[in-house]
């Protein structure tokens, strides 16, 4: 697998997207960095598997991811060709507003001649081509968790616990859960819960990641 | 005060193209042979053009330039990718624009101007002249001597063009200036200092800088700012001969050699800072040999002499803490370039103060470049 970065927006994401990982491609590496670090990774000739980074909310995830697609693919050394995610959640994130953002920082950058071409490419893939080195192509997956991943966690346990949750809000019944089975470990429980997270692995949108990671 | 308004550097060393509106205070980063050099080097050379490239201490900037990189390389001064062989740079002061175009030539006698050989015609008859009336004196034949003279100005000139040369005009005034590699000198047709100051070009003496701060207040001002930010320094004084300085709880004064390399190049960079109100100060990487704890001192005084000076300055570091000093005394009066060398593509981006702060300081992020 080529080497790729997951860009994310908190840390319930990150922890959910490197169970994904975890359990739908055995054997990946998955390096789990902040943002700040990512520099010290990037500047790494070679790093195999998944770099993991958790943003901080909508607005770092935006700027950040596109910031940092302009700045791979300026940078062939991070070869072999990159892959980038950027996972949000729908009701803030869209390839529209990647799209945005991505072209604010290319034109941040000045120089010369082009340095990168951008194109779309279906519904949620935007290709950056290095102009400079022949080939090199960055390719920028924006792929959203429907409303966000703790509505999704909210309505698993609605499912299965309907009566005692029904007026509580997303928050609330993921907090309850949480606090009842795994004495408010919420990382365990994301790493470990079965009945709640466990079909949330299979769900539609997770495969449409675990698919694009080849 | 002349402050730059605007930047513009097309083919010098690295750089392909770099246009850029300067803030007072102007902080270059990114990572080694991204161009953070070039730009100082090429503000310093476009601002000091005008007066034959002397700085505030009477250095030839152009000439200090070339030392350091090397007589042998001056091809290297204008970007391999101009055809031309032809570089310009241009400096926007208060209503007032600075140029600096140059040529690179390896012995084509025919395209370097008549104004650049009289240039150097001058230089070799102003270098025989003392010689001339020395033999005069002596009562030879002067007719004799007057040739032979004559004939070796010819001779010098001829083997001067017979190297490669950098050559070029400075507006306004349209006066040329030449690198002459044979004598390792720039030759140019004014020669008039002016308020500029580039610390790397060279480390200035302590002595020479305090003595040119002795006559004005600005020397009491600077004590005085060294006295409140460390605690146990007391004075600095000359004897005329060596600096002396006067620690809290030493019996005895110190020359200044026996102080350490950071208290030192402290007392460097207050004093440059303090030389120049209203000029220019070029900082290469000014966290060399500081201690950590000093570039709180350092970097609060350069915001004070902006602030008060009205001083622009245009510095490069590596050191992120020494940069986030800066962007907190400063505020909106600092701007961060971010360089990048994308394969052989020279790119930068400019930063306000408040997107550079933000990147620091909520995503503590790197901010050096790619």
């Amino acid at each position: 697998m080529s080497r790729s970065y997951i860009f994310c927006e908190g840390k319930r994401d990150r922890r959910f997207l490197k169970r994904l990982i975890q359990e739908k491609k055995k054997g990946t590496t998955i390096h789990e960095i902040e943002l700040g670090k990512l520099d010290d990774l990037l500047r790494k000739e070679r790093f195999d598997g998944v770099a993991l980074v958790e943003c901080g909310g909508y607005e770092k995830l935006l700027k950040q991811a596109a910031r940092r697609s302009r700045d791979l693919a300026n940078q062939p050394r991070a070869l072999p060709n990159a892959d980038i995610f950027v996972v949000g959640d729908s009701d803030k994130v869209s390839k529209t507003k990647f799209m945005e953002r991505l072209n604010m920082q290319i034109q941040k950058l000045r120089h010369s001649n082009p340095l990168l071409k951008v194109r779309e490419e279906g519904n949620e893939c935007v290709v950056l081509e290095n102009q400079k080195e022949q080939g090199y192509t960055v390719r920028v997956f924006v792929l959203t968790v429907p409303n966000n991943l703790e509505s999704q966690l909210a309505d698993s346990i609605r499912r299965l616990y309907s009566s005692e949750v029904k007026d509580l809000t997303d928050d609330e019944v993921v907090r309850l859960y949480c606090d009842r089975k795994y004495r408010c470990d919420e990382e365990r429980m994301i790493a470990e819960d079965v009945d709640v997270v466990g079909p949330l692995l299979n769900s539609d949108w997770a495969k449409r990641i675990v698919d694009l990671l080849g | 005060m002349s402050r730059i308004k605007k930047l513009v550097i097309d083919g010098y060393r690295g750089i392909d193209h770099f246009e850029y509106e300067p803030n007072m205070i102007n902080i270059l980063v990114g990572r080694n042979n991204t161009g953070k050099s070039s730009i100082l080097e090429a503000t310093a050379i476009t601002y000091t053009a005008p007066t034959g490239f002397l700085d505030k201490m009477r250095n030839n900037i152009l000439e200090k330039i070339i030392e350091r990189k090397g007589w042998e390389n001056l091809e290297f001064f204008i970007n391999l990718n101009k055809k031309d062989k032809e570089l310009k740079m241009t400096a926007i002061k208060d209503g007032l624009e600075a140029s600096v175009s140059a040529y690179y030539r390896k012995g084509i006698y025919e395209e370097i101007p008549k104004d650049a050989i009289d240039l150097i015609s001058r230089y070799y008859s102003n270098l025989y002249r003392e010689q001339k009336i020395f033999l005069r004196l002596t009562g030879r034949s002067l007719k004799s001597i007057d040739k032979s003279i004559e004939e070796r100005i010819k001779e010098k000139i001829s083997e001067a063009l017979k190297v490669p040369l950098l050559f070029g005009q400075v507006t306004p005034g349209s006066n040329y200036f030449i690198a002459l590699p044979n004598e390792r000198k720039v030759l140019t047709t004014v020669l008039d200092p002016i308020d500029l100051i580039f610390i790397s070009i060279e480390k200035f003496n302590i002595k020479n800088l305090y003595d040119m701060l002795l006559p004005t207040v600005r020397i009491h001002q600077t004590l005085d700012y060294i006295r409140n930010h460390i605690p146990y320094f007391n004075d600095l004084r000359s004897d005329g001969q060596k600096i002396w300085i006067y620690f809290e709880n030493l019996p005895k004064p110190l020359p200044l050699s026996m102080i350490g390399d950071g208290m030192r190049e402290t007392i460097r960079l207050l004093f440059v800072a303090s030389l120049i109100p209203g000029g220019v100060l070029l900082l290469e990487e000014p966290e060399n040999n500081l201690h950590p704890g000093l570039y709180d001192v350092v970097a609060e005084r350069l915001v004070d002499i902006v602030r008060n000076d009205e001083t622009q300055v245009f510095l490069s570091t590596h050191n992120l803490e020494f940069a986030d000093k800066l962007l907190r005394y400063g505020g909106e009066l600092v701007n961060v370039v971010r360089l990048y060398r994308v394969k052989d593509e020279f790119a930068y981006e400019v930063l306000r103060h408040d997107e550079a702060l933000e990147e620091l300081d909520e995503l503590h992020i790197d901010l050096r470049g790619p």
